[in-house]
């Protein structure tokens, strides 16, 4: 039995086409408040160019010199959203008549950033929505740490981190409820102010092998010469490069001749572009290493179900990962880094998961997958936790209180 | 059941091009190769990669190797070029005919008429000479692969030497390395240097990523990696390192000596009787560093110290052409610094004989063989401290920094002091052990 609720979702993308970690539990989370409430309206604000392709009809796509300046802002872009919508009178027309028609019961916003924008617009609404602030990472730390690696300068850094602060402060204080994925993250949001915060770790959707793909796939690892690979997907998120570059390297002696290094996502596709024609490690690289890029969802399962280890070399970032959760799922060896598994600390004793935060020990422990039998691992129950419907139950719970 | 008996597969691949003149690691093949084809404890079979077939295919390595020795080995009583036949016999000729001439006759020919009349003959005996030598080459040329090749077949307890330029064929090795994860083969890579890894800026475009490549399946294929000096050694286990490879088995097996003591001896044209000159040898190209050589001369002459003439010889090769250009156009080095390419086998070692000493400017060397070609030859050298340089030299060479014409000026005046010169020269003859290919084939062996 649905409750009766009208629940308005916002975020800085879109979902359809989800991809990313952040589109993906968006959508999880509509998906779920769908399931459990009456009326369930997403929205994505964002520079129309920024995500050409796939998009719905609800989405409030910035074009133009507007969209094109927000473009241009890189990193900066998650803040020139709400600024435009403060500053540009026909964005913020286009925002107020979407409050004014839905009349939400609940705006829940997925990132602090929007409310930046809204928080004027809800104030002068009739009636007032309940808040909820649903938090991927805590924000003000991520953010300075991605733009210092991508060679933004300090001053910039500084005052983006600055506003950050606060507007996630804001958000914490004014919000009914607010999500976090982990225990680490729960306690720096309770210290801004967030008064009921709800665990909502990130999780996965149960997902079936096609075995038609399976032998395509199988028929290309042959082709290679590859008998056996441990799998890395991670989407075009500068810390999974980073993570990758420090855990895994592109130093690939360690792993044996027929096996390689497989990375799938965006990811993929940033590290290909990352690799420099005068470094040994990288113009050597290729003779063990698989750079897949982004592949359907169909060839996702399948390499993770052929994996000998699936790699979660994790070593910034707040939140949780889906891909944790993913690997977990897929039931298949891991080898990972402690942070990685924050937030399904109980999942780290699992079998056949090894944690390594040492480089050096990361990469024995991936060569001796590699070497290993490829043997299917049975999960106990306690992997069920990362399904999307058991991640996502409390804060559905806690949004139906309201 | 019976085995077997392992065989010990050579890569010659570098024989089958050969045109009658050994490059350097064409020489260390051939050394090897004919010692353990004679080694009566190993069946030997030789292979090269086919590229019409794209596999790897048996070569009559006792029949190549045969071909080649009769014209490799130092000539006991060359023949010489046409010039040295012909030459004193048309001038003979042209004598008698010339005072035969009635005398009337003879007084209308003029001095410079005669000067013509031998620049020309001059002419044509180069011309002559040169296309004598092109034509030895041709005749040298070995059959190269059979019309109908057998697949060379490695199987467990065999070995395989790969001791040639495997990087220029990546598709070989990679064939070979495959194999070995189907039978358990002993493949032995011998490492000459990483230099292009170390000093990319002295080769080619493309060179760098090649032999990258090539280092990574040396590292992850070989079962014993022989390097030919300790720098090289050095150099590799550094590449292990940074590539993530566990330690390989490593082993220094210097080379021996380049033998000259059985050929002949031809003075050059380019020499005059009796001018005393430093040599240098070596192919003229960037990383032998031929512009520090010619910075140190001009240096010289700047500060009014009289130097010798430098004698280069070598082949042309990759960056070697702004230093050419500079020394054939500088007024101040003029006839101080010559370059001279295609010098054969007799007039270098004419050179070595009669040279004042030796200077070797190169910046990186697996194994500085002209320092040791210098010794050998009892003559003094001045070289720089780099890579292997050290190595092979000892305490018998006067170094200096390949990146300081200062330092090698000192070095060169040092030796220019015939009394030190002569104690060097005392020194090198009593403490030189030079290294003979015997030996150095003695340390490869014990690891095939």
């Amino acid at each position: 039995m649905k409750t009766a609720k009208r629940i308005l979702v916002l975020s800085t993308y879109p979902i359809a086409g989800a991809n990313s970690g952040g589109q993906l539990r968006v959508k999880a989370i509509v998906d779920a408040y769908r399931e459990a409430f009456t009326e369930v309206k997403h929205v994505g604000i964002y520079a129309r160019d920024n995500y050409p392709y796939h998009f719905a009809a609800d989405d409030i796509r910035i074009g133009g010199e507007l969209g094109a300046k927000i473009l241009a802002d890189g990193m900066m872009a998650d803040v020139r959203v709400p600024e435009a919508i403060v500053a540009d009178a026909d964005l913020r027309a286009q925002v107020r008549e979407l409050l004014v028609s839905f009349r939400p019961d609940v705006v829940a916003f997925e990132q602090p950033y929007l409310y930046l924008g809204l928080h004027g617009l809800l104030n002068e609404l009739p009636v007032r929505p309940q808040i909820v602030h649903s938090s991927q990472n805590v924000e003000h730390l991520l953010k300075p740490e991605i733009m210092r690696g991508l060679g933004y300068s300090e001053p910039i850094v500084e005052a983006m981190a600055g506003l950050v602060r606060e507007v996630e402060t804001e958000l914490c204080a004014t919000a009914a409820v607010t999500a976090v994925v982990g225990p680490a993250d729960a306690a720096v949001l309770a210290e801004l102010g967030a008064s009921r915060v709800v665990l909502a770790p990130n999780g996965v959707s149960r997902k079936e092998t096609d075995r038609e793909d399976v032998l395509a796939w199988e028929h290309e690892l042959r082709t290679r010469g590859i008998s056996s690979y441990a799998l890395f997907v991670g989407s075009a998120h500068p810390p999974n490069l980073s993570g990758f570059r420090t855990m895994v390297t592109t130093a690939l002696g360690y792993v044996p001749r027929g096996s390689a290094i497989v990375v799938a996502g965006g990811v993929g596709d940033m590290l290909q572009r990352s690799l420099r024609g005068d470094s040994l490690a990288d113009v050597t690289a290729h003779r063990r290493l698989v750079v897949a890029g982004r592949v359907s969802d169909a060839r996702l399962q399948s390499m993770l179900a052929r994996a000998a280890a699936v790699l979660l070399p994790i070593t910034e970032g707040g939140g949780s990962n889906l891909k944790t959760a993913k690997a977990v799922i897929s039931g298949r060896p891991i080898v990972g880094t402690s942070i990685a598994f924050r937030a399904f600390e109980e999942l780290m004793s699992l079998p056949g998961v090894t944690i390594a935060d040492d480089p050096a020990a990361f990469r024995a422990a991936v060569a001796r997958a590699l070497v290993a039998p490829s043997l299917g691992l049975e999960r106990p129950a306690v992997a069920e936790s990362v399904l999307w419907e058991n991640c996502l139950s409390d804060l559905v719970e806690a949004v139906r209180a309201l | 059941m019976s085995t077997l008996p392992s065989v010990t597969w050579v890569d010659v691949s570098e024989l089958i091009g050969w045109r009658g003149h050994l490059t350097g690691i064409q020489r260390v093949v051939y050394e090897y190769a004919r010692r353990i084809v004679a080694d009566p404890a190993r069946d030997v079979r030789g292979f090269t990669f086919d590229f019409a077939i794209g596999d790897l295919v048996e070569v009559d390595i006792a029949g190549l190797l045969d071909a080649m020795s009769t014209e490799v080995a130092p000539a006991a009583a060359p023949t010489g070029p046409p010039s040295a036949t012909l030459a004193p016999r048309m001038l003979a000729l042209a004598k008698d005919v010339y005072d035969r001439l009635p005398a009337d006759v003879r007084g209308r020919i003029r001095d410079r008429d005669i000067q013509r009349v031998l620049a020309a003959g001059r002419l044509a005996f180069r011309v002559a000479d040169r296309t004598a030598r092109i034509a030895q080459s041709a005749r040298r040329r070995p059959a190269a692969l059979p019309p109908d090749p057998q697949r060379a077949t490695f199987l467990t307890g065999d070995t395989v030497l790969l001791m040639g330029r495997a990087w220029e064929n990546p598709q070989g090795f990679d064939l070979i390395a495959a194999r070995k994860t189907e039978e358990d083969f002993r493949l032995v890579t011998l490492i000459y240097d990483v230099v292009p890894l170390i000093h990319p800026e002295f080769f080619g475009p493309g060179l760098y990523e090649r032999y990258a490549n090539f280092v990574f399946e040396a590292l992850d294929s070989s079962d014993v990696l022989p390097c030919i000096s300790q720098s090289t050694e050095r150099d590799l286990l550094a590449a292990a390192r940074e590539l993530n490879f566990e330690p390989p088995t490593t082993s220094v097996i210097e080379l021996g000596d380049p033998q000259r003591s059985d050929v002949a001896r031809e003075q050059p044209r380019f020499v005059d009787d009796g001018e005393p000159f430093i040599l240098a040898i070596g192919s003229i190209e960037g990383r032998k560093n031929h512009q520090l050589l010619y910075q140190a001369w001009n240096l010289a002459r700047e500060r009014g110290i009289e130097l010798p003439r430098l004698i280069c010889v070598g082949s042309p090769g990759w960056l070697g052409n702004d230093v050419q250009y500079a020394v054939l156009n500088d007024p101040s080095v003029r006839g101080r610094m010559t370059l001279h390419h295609g010098v054969p086998d007799s007039e270098v070692a004419w050179l070595l004989e009669h040279c004042l000493f030796t200077v070797f400017p190169s910046v990186y060397e697996g194994w500085g063989l002209p320092i040791a070609e210098s010794l050998a030859a009892g003559k003094a050298c001045a070289a720089s401290r780099s890579s292997s340089m050290p190595e092979v030299g000892g305490d018998l060479v006067e170094y200096f920094s390949p990146y300081s014409a200062d330092e090698l000026l000192a070095a060169v005046t040092s030796l220019l002091d015939a009394d030190t010169r002569r104690a060097r020269e005392e020194r090198i003859a009593h403490d030189y052990q030079a290294r003979s290919w015997e030996q150095s084939y003695s340390r490869l062996r014990a690891l095939l």
